[in-house]
């Protein structure tokens, strides 16, 4: 790869912020090393919670911001600022102070944002991302296509008594600043039984019921567990969606997640599951291109890219989003998801290019050259 | 020497032809319809090439592959089905636990397709028609159809999930239709109600209802074909000309059961019931069997299931005994709780069965019992996924939970 034919200011150094142990980071640097490029510094959560000084410190004319997730301290931290207790006690995976972390994040976000320096995606952006009803309105604004959706109420017993008045029904419970996976539930009911699949597991910490974000995939049926569940759940915020039934391939259902760069769909993976989620880091697996384009054709196909385009173009201040794409039996294009940090797609290659790579070269020929 | 087989399920339907020649054999193989592949390879002698030969065959009838003759097909490059009738092999859907999950690839062979209203029809498939989440357009689809062409010349109809949003929904309105529209599909051979998967609905949850208008209103049915148990009937269960039955639930009910033991299909070769567990209502006991175990009712019968059964043991300690094992050709006790009491009674199958297959697959046999099973002169399908290898606790059918 020539880096030297890059039009990259030389005036212009970006800087990361993350957990710098996490492999996100440490591949990205690998990435923009690989260019030609020096290797960028990265300033930490933690040294940036402790005291938000260090970003005037920080010399970076250029930001990426990336997931502040995966490093316990750094949640807590979190908490902490967005208004949670001083010290919280919490189990490993537990799905609690949601609403708490996100405000932290936000704060933080905030922060960056008065530091002045330019982002790779705006932290105004990232954290409507990172608001799941938020990033709804936004899409219904842009007209993207959406599956139908609501504010969930805030106590299992409203949801109860709405479910019993629609009779039966199928939908999606995500917290409103959930991360991946945790928290999502697949809820469907009809008047005799009730089923709530999720990637939970409940605990018990001095006799209190909690519950865990567990790699496996279980499904509930009874009314007392299903109660307990969104009882916990509920009151932290979840965004209400109807339940599209996803396409099935041979393996599966499938959705595609596509990263969106500069406006272009690039790198894209099809995320196979015989679960509701798809998410592959529980479990699931990446489903096969050919099987995919045999069934709904190479036309159908570019639509559901087209979608993930307009998606990420709800952000105009965000050079890159990972966009997970549903398709329905008829193979429309629904978008899911938009995530600013969904760009950890390891090992795959678009035009011989890295997820990373294509987004640090997207940077410098898009922000740099300024 | 030469040896013709025929795979299909509800992914594909496949060919593979082996002809030898001296040192050389040859082979042809690809999707019934096309002209296939040929693949040629020598050996030094013939005996060495016949030995090659009779292991890849092996491997072939171990992978669900059957003898073309005796499936009813006919072979490479041309079409099935020409003398009018399904090719027996055609009869069966889902092979591996994993297909449960997916809709239909292929149904009696042929490719399936979502009827699209917008688009012209074509006659070389088999048309879906299922609902929707944004607006469930199943009867008006299905009614444009029945209004084209395409539909006097239709010999199979699959229908998905036909509630759309509400699962309560049964498919009788969609029965309905189709009685009154009898005369629009007068050569109408093959049917499936219920190509729904776990992602649109729990198998024990679909609503169904009675199937029977279905039996009489199309006089040329050969295979009928339905998924869930709940509110399924048959409350005229009498045909001419069915030749294949296969009902699908999570639990069945006895009702269903006593509907089949009281069934006039004097022509039925294939019978696959997949009886469930207690939990989603399957109340019947092995007693309740008995009709068909003895024998009496279907005289045709080649090809007897039962499948995702809480009670496979305790079937097969009474199947054992039956005097079916005198006449049909394959056993299937696949997707059930089958542990190694269920194999230690499969062990004392009669010596002068008629079986060629046994078809265990999906089980909770021991290695030990797997290793005695494959002695047994027939060919014996004994693969699980791999969970089943290493969890001892939990025994549970494979469309349960």
């Amino acid at each position: 790869m020539n880096g030297a034919s890059l039009p990259w200011a030389n005036s212009c150094r970006l800087g990361l912020i993350g957990n710098p142990e996490n492999r996100r980071i440490r591949d990205f640097q690998d990435a923009v090393e690989g260019l030609g490029r020096p290797r960028p510094p990265c300033l930490a959560y933690t040294d940036l919670l402790r005291d938000e000084a260090t970003l005037g410190h920080f010399e970076a004319d250029l930001l990426r911001i990336d997931s502040p997730g995966e490093n316990a301290a750094v949640t807590r931290a979190l908490i902490t600022r967005g208004g949670g207790p001083a010290q919280p006690h919490m189990e490993f995976g537990e799905i609690r102070f949601l609403r708490e972390y996100h405000q932290g994040f936000c704060e933080i976000l905030a922060a960056i944002e008065r530091c002045g320096i330019p982002c790779l995606n705006s932290p105004p952006d990232i954290s409507v991302m990172f608001d799941k009803w938020a990033c709804h309105q936004r899409f219904l604004e842009h007209l993207a296509p959406r599956p139908p959706a609501e504010l969930a109420p805030a106590d299992y017993q409203t949801l109860h008594t709405k479910m019993r008045s629609q009779g039966s029904g199928r939908i999606f419970l995500k917290p409103l600043h959930g991360s991946s996976a945790s928290g999502v539930c697949a809820l469907r009911w009809t008047p005799h039984q009730q089923q709530l699949i999720a990637p939970i597991r409940i605990q018990y910490k001095r006799g209190e019921p909690i519950l865990i974000n567990s790699l496996e995939i279980r499904t509930y049926t009874t009314v007392s567990d299903i109660e307990l569940i969104l009882g916990l759940l509920l009151p932290q915020g979840m965004i209400c969606e109807q339940w599209i039934p996803k396409l099935t391939l041979p393996g599966g259902a499938i959705d595609l997640r596509v990263l969106v760069i500069a406006g272009e769909a690039r790198h894209w993976v099809i995320r196979q599951s015989r679960h509701p989620m798809t998410n592959l880091h529980l479990g699931n697996q990446r489903g096969n291109e050919r099987a995919l384009t045999e069934i709904i054709g190479q036309p159908k196909l570019k639509a559901a890219f087209q979608v993930a385009e307009q998606a990420a173009a709800c952000f105009p201040d965000s050079l890159y989003a990972g966009v997970d794409i549903l398709l329905d039996a008829k193979h429309r294009a629904v978008v899911g998801e938009i995530n600013s940090f969904g760009d950890l797609l390891p090992r795959l290659l678009h035009r011989n290019e890295s997820a990373y790579t294509a987004i640090a070269k997207s940077c410098h020929a898009q922000r740099c050259a300024i | 020497m030469k040896r013709e087989l025929v795979y299909m399920d509800a992914k594909s339907s496949k060919f593979w032809n082996i002809e030898l020649a001296g040192p050389t054999y040859t082979v042809k193989y690809g999707r019934i319809g096309t002209d296939g592949q040929l693949v040629t390879k020598s050996f030094p002698d013939e005996a060495t090439a016949r030995k090659e030969m009779e292991k890849l065959i092996k491997e072939k009838l171990g992978k669900g592959y059957v003898d073309a003759a005796a499936g009813g097909a006919s072979v490479g490059g041309e079409e099935p089905a020409a003398n009018g009738l399904i090719p027996f092999v055609a009869f069966s859907s889902i092979n591996r636990r994993e297909e449960i999950g997916e809709n239909l690839g292929t149904f009696i062979g042929r490719r399936v397709v979502d009827f699209d209203p917008e688009k012209p029809v074509k006659v070389d498939v088999v048309y879906r028609f299922r609902g929707d989440w944004e607006d469930n357009e199943i009867i008006p689809n299905l009614e444009t159809f029945l209004a084209t062409n395409a539909a006097p010349a239709t010999t199979a109809l699959v229908f998905g999930a036909w509630h759309g949003d509400d699962p309560e929904l049964t498919p009788a309105s969609l029965i309905e239709v189709l009685v009154k529209n009898q005369a629009r599909l007068p050569d109408l051979a093959a049917i499936y109600v219920g190509d729904i998967t776990s992602e649109e609905n729990e198998m024990s949850w679909i609503k169904q209802c009675d199937l029977s208008p279905l039996l009489k209103a199309f006089p040329k049915l050969q295979l009928l074909r339905s998924r869930g148990g709940d509110g399924l009937k048959l409350t005229s269960p009498q045909h001419e000309s069915l030749r294949a039955l296969a009902i699908e639930t999570g639990g069945m009910d006895v009702s269903v059961i006593r509907s089949v033991c009281t069934s006039s299909f004097p022509n039925l070769e294939y019978l696959e019931l997949w009886l469930g567990t207690d939990e989603y209502g399957a109340n019947y006991s092995v007693a309740d069997l008995q009709p068909i175990l003895s024998g009496r009712l279907f005289p045709k019968l080649k090809y007897l299931g039962l499948r995702n059964s809480q009670r496979a043991d305790e079937l097969a300690g009474v199947i054992v005994n039956s005097p079916l094992l005198q006449r049909i050709e394959t056993l299937d006790l696949s997707l059930g709780v089958l542990t190694d009491d269920g194999a230690r009674s499969l062990l004392l199958l009669p010596l002068n069965t008629t079986l060629k297959k046994l078809n265990l697959h999906y089980n909770y046999i021991s290695p030990e019992l797997v290793r005695q099973l494959k002695t047994l002169p027939m060919t014996v399908d004994t693969s699980k996924p791999s969970e089943l290898e290493t969890h001892d606790e939990w025994r549970f059918v494979a469309v349960g939970e």
